[in-house]
């Protein structure tokens, strides 16, 4: 056998680079945006799939009902017109009725009507589909066409996030999903291949695991026409390459930046980086039924010996902002009268509250002691994160002036869910995901204990107060509701709150109108522009 | 042969059997549950979630999951995936290819850049050649795969853009003609596949060394040089192909791994493979994603070994497979 020279061998390698490009240089459709997801989508199908990925993709190729402003700071979010042009309230607030555009055309040429939006509500809810967000639905007794453009939607109750309610979930083209049994939904493999669009974009191509590629939808009317025409989501697994395929210009624009390296990106002037507060808290659930833990006073001593400030700090760069309350920064229902009333270190105090609590220090000061027992727990959290590991570390040092010994357990994430579910666990450091529509029943209620109260808290009537407040139409009434509510469960410490990180993306510095919220890196992707 | 081989795999099904039931089992035995996934999200509801579990059939107790599970793969169901809602059948033949296209070429790479450079060293043993070789496979083998990848990338992609930091096509790509596609396609693949490749091929190249020097001081290869064989002659027609033997074991066992992905290279370098499939899953607790790729990581392991018997029958004329002592 003859082997190929080494010269054919060292051409073909120079020769092979020359065959593809950065970027299709020259691309008739002109200069596509690409962006960075750290994983593909399973589904184009937000009943099927709602993980963030899929929704940064899927709500720029299909409608809502209408479009939701990210502004929770002053109440409930504004909606602006999508799909529905306007939307009426009845007398007693138990009906909307959204009149739709009847210039919508989904991609294969229909029409996007009422009949789609009814489709779509029955779909939610429909057990057999799964949707995790159906009971989002369950205050809306029926979803009605009343023509082909005019849809109403009826309620159980009239309350602040009624429209929240109904526009979760998008508008699915009922004439294809219509002819799909519910329970073969995800079997289903033609509407991924050739999905039916109604938004700026459409799928033009999609590649499992490599790339989605979006282009204009011809079809959409002008005002939802996007400025760039092509946008091309990589999908990139590996945190470090992003970053590095963001700086060598690779990609346009990644989310969810390392603090560490922001400094790095922003000395680059070819990039913007720009970050606001995540909708996630950072805390301590102290297990509430565990013999140390079962003390009121234990949990507050804990919470007054710890530095949030000093956490943020040095785990987080600086990237974070003091928490002390379960509703986030950002929303609504947050007190920042909170932050200063509670964010504070006190030792003496601390210490003080051990002692009543029976925990005892030795003249040699060192460890508490009760009943011949150390003051000594795990402090458990997600291996995954390593500012997490950092700040649990601090922590460690930080009680052990107060004399308690608590010691890191990082553990495999499901690991760590399962140990919080069970109640196997002292006290755990966690990550909370909050919702936009406040509400502090799942993290609290006694009846969620093994679900997502994970510090297994059964003070306060949390359940009644909170469905009490979230159903007063009056914010100026729900608000002291709701932080009243917050103070009570506060003053039981059944959690310690510490920081909510900051989210910072980067974006290619020649891309103008961006505008990246904690709804989306890519909120208004179709209003972004390449600067002349 | 073909006798032995029928009989190897129908030998094959029950420890597939046994593979799959020990594995059944450590998933329901190691902490976690598949629904944990929906803890972090804020809209799902413990009422919802419980609907969930229903409709998933994970409320049933385990001896009926386990049936339902055997009678689905009895019918070829490897039924369907419990966080990506998506047929498991499918899921594995989209990540397959993309595996055995990147592991078969870097068990290309490991094979030929490992024999020529074990024999290059056995053939010039003690020489500066040999100490180079020596020194220079030890350090790439010692480096660990996902630091040689990053660097690879930053000196190779980034620094110097020579080629490609990620995916299997350039973007536009899918404009172009199949020929420019596949050019692309190679372009891609070349450091992913080095990345695999060199580290095992420096393994191999001390094998092969290792071995061929024991058979350069044997009678057989004097005897070839004695009837008047150059010693290139002799040693590659004689002394490699006995040298070969360990290696042929090293593919058997290689087989496994070229199916089974390379998790930390696919995810660098943004390749959708058995894998990442794989760990994902594990990750997520999706049962279904985690058994279907154990049986093909477990047929591999049988077919690899039925592969390197047949192997070494093709080296070495003296062994039969036949199946009887």
């Amino acid at each position: 056998m003859r082997l190929l020279p080494p010269a054919l061998i060292a051409a073909t390698l120079v020769a092979l680079p020359l065959v593809g490009c950065k970027k299709p240089a020259g691309d008739p459709r002109g200069r596509p945006v690409v962006l960075a997801l750290s994983s593909d989508p399973d589904h184009l199908n937000e009943y099927l799939d709602d993980a963030i990925p899929t929704a940064d993709v899927l709500y720029r190729v299909m409608l809502h009902l209408m479009e939701e402003q990210p502004d929770y700071a002053a109440g409930p979010p504004v909606f602006k017109p999508q799909l529905a042009s306007s939307w009426t309230y009845s007398a007693d607030s138990l009906q909307i009725t959204f009149h739709l555009r009847d210039d919508i055309y989904w991609s294969d040429g229909a029409k996007t009507s009422a009949y789609d939006v009814a489709f779509s509500h029955d779909a939610a809810i429909d057990p057999a589909v799964g949707w995790s967000g159906s009971d989002t639905k369950r205050f809306i007794t029926a979803v009605v066409p009343v023509d082909s453009f005019t849809v109403r939607y009826s309620y159980s109750r009239a309350y602040p996030y009624q429209l929240m309610d109904a526009n979760d979930g998008l508008v699915l083209p009922a004439h294809y999903w219509s002819k799909v049994p519910r329970d073969a939904w995800s079997a289903d493999t033609t509407f991924d291949a050739r999905p039916i669009c109604n938004g700026s974009y459409r799928v033009e191509q999609w590649a499992r695991g490599q790339q989605i590629i979006l282009t204009r939808n011809e079809r959409a009317p002008a005002d939802l026409q996007p400025a760039i025409g092509r946008a091309v989501f990589r999908i990139i697994p590996d945190g470090v390459n992003r970053l590095n395929q963001l700086r060598s210009g690779e990609v346009d624009a990644v989310e969810g930046v390392p603090f560490k390296d922001v400094p790095t990106l922003k000395a680059d002037d070819k990039l913007t980086i720009v970050s606001f507060p995540y909708f996630g808290t950072e805390s301590i659930a102290w297990n509430n039924e565990s013999p140390i833990f079962r003390d009121v006073r234990v949990r507050q001593a804990m919470a007054l010996a710890i530095d949030r400030q000093q956490l943020i700090d040095a785990a987080l760069s600086g990237f974070g902002i003091p928490a002390v309350a379960p509703m986030p920064k950002g929303i609504w229902t947050y007190d920042s009268s909170l932050v200063a009333e509670r964010n504070r270190v006190d030792t003496v105090r601390a210490g003080q509250l051990l002692d009543q609590a029976g925990w005892r220090q030795g003249p040699d000061g060192g460890l508490r002691r009760k009943d011949g027992k150390p003051l000594e727990f795990m402090l458990t959290t997600s291996s995954t994160s390593t500012d997490r590991i950092q700040a649990t570390e601090m922590m460690q040092q930080m009680l052990r002036r107060i004399g308690a010994s608590a010691k890191p357990e990082p553990v495999e994430l499901q690991t760590l869910r399962a140990k919080l579910r069970s109640g196997d666990f002292s006290a755990a450091v966690i990550g909370l995901r909050n919702a936009t529509q406040p509400t502090l029943a799942p993290a609290f209620s006694a009846a969620n204990i093994g679900a997502q109260n994970y510090s297994r808290y059964r003070g306060t009537d949390v359940a009644r107060l909170d469905s009490l407040a979230a159903s007063e139409r009056n914010l100026a009434r729900a608000r002291p509701a709701f932080l009243d509510l917050q103070r009570r469960i506060m003053a039981d410490e059944p959690m310690t709150f510490l920081y909510q990180r900051l989210r910072v993306n980067g974006y290619n510095h020649e891309l103008q109108n961006v505008q990246m919220n904690s709804l989306s890196f890519c909120w208004n992707l179709n209003r972004w522009s390449w600067t002349e | 042969m073909l006798p032995y081989l029928l009989r190897r795999l129908l030998g094959a099904v029950p420890l597939l059997i046994a593979v799959l039931t020990l594995t059944f089992i450590a998933l329901r035995l190691v902490p976690g549950d598949p629904l944990d996934r929906l803890a972090d999200n804020p809209r799902a509801t413990p009422a919802m979630i419980q609907r969930e579990r229903l409709r998933l059939g994970l409320d049933r107790p385990l001896p009926v999951q386990y049936l339902r599970f055997l009678k689905a793969y009895a019918t070829g169901d490897l039924g369907t995936s419990f966080s990506g809602r998506r047929p498991v059948a499918q899921m594995i033949a989209e990540a397959l290819p993309v595996t055995l296209l990147i592991g078969g070429l870097a068990l290309i790479v490991e094979l030929s850049v490992g024999i020529a450079l074990g024999l290059l060293g056995a053939l010039n043993r003690g020489r500066p050649l040999d100490t180079a070789l020596g020194v220079g496979t030890l350090a790439v083998h010692a480096m660990p795969s996902f630091w040689l990848a990053l660097m690879l990338i930053l000196l190779l992609a980034i620094r110097l853009p020579l080629f490609p930091p990620s995916h299997l096509h350039a973007i536009g790509a899918e404009n172009w003609s199949a020929g420019r596609r596949l050019l692309d396609l190679g372009w891609h693949l070349i450091l992913p596949v080095a990345v695999l490749g060199l580290g095992s091929a420096a393994a191999t190249a001390r094998l092969v060394r290792t071995s061929l020097l024991e058979q350069l001081g044997q009678d057989y290869l004097r005897t070839a040089r004695a009837k008047g064989l150059s010693e290139r002659q002799a040693v590659v027609r004689h002394g490699l192909r006995n040298a070969l033997l360990p290696v042929v074991t090293l593919i058997g066992l290689s087989v496994p791994a070229v199916v089974s992905g390379a998790v930390i290279v696919e995810t660098i370098f943004s390749l959708p493979g058995m894998g990442r499939l794989a760990v994902t899953a594990l990750f997520a607790r999706d049962y279904p994603v985690v058994l279907a790729t154990t049986a093909v990581a477990g047929a591999t392991v049988v077919l690899g070994n039925l592969l390197a018997d047949i192997g070494y029958a093709l080296v070495d004329p003296r062994i039969r497979l036949t199946g009887r002592r």
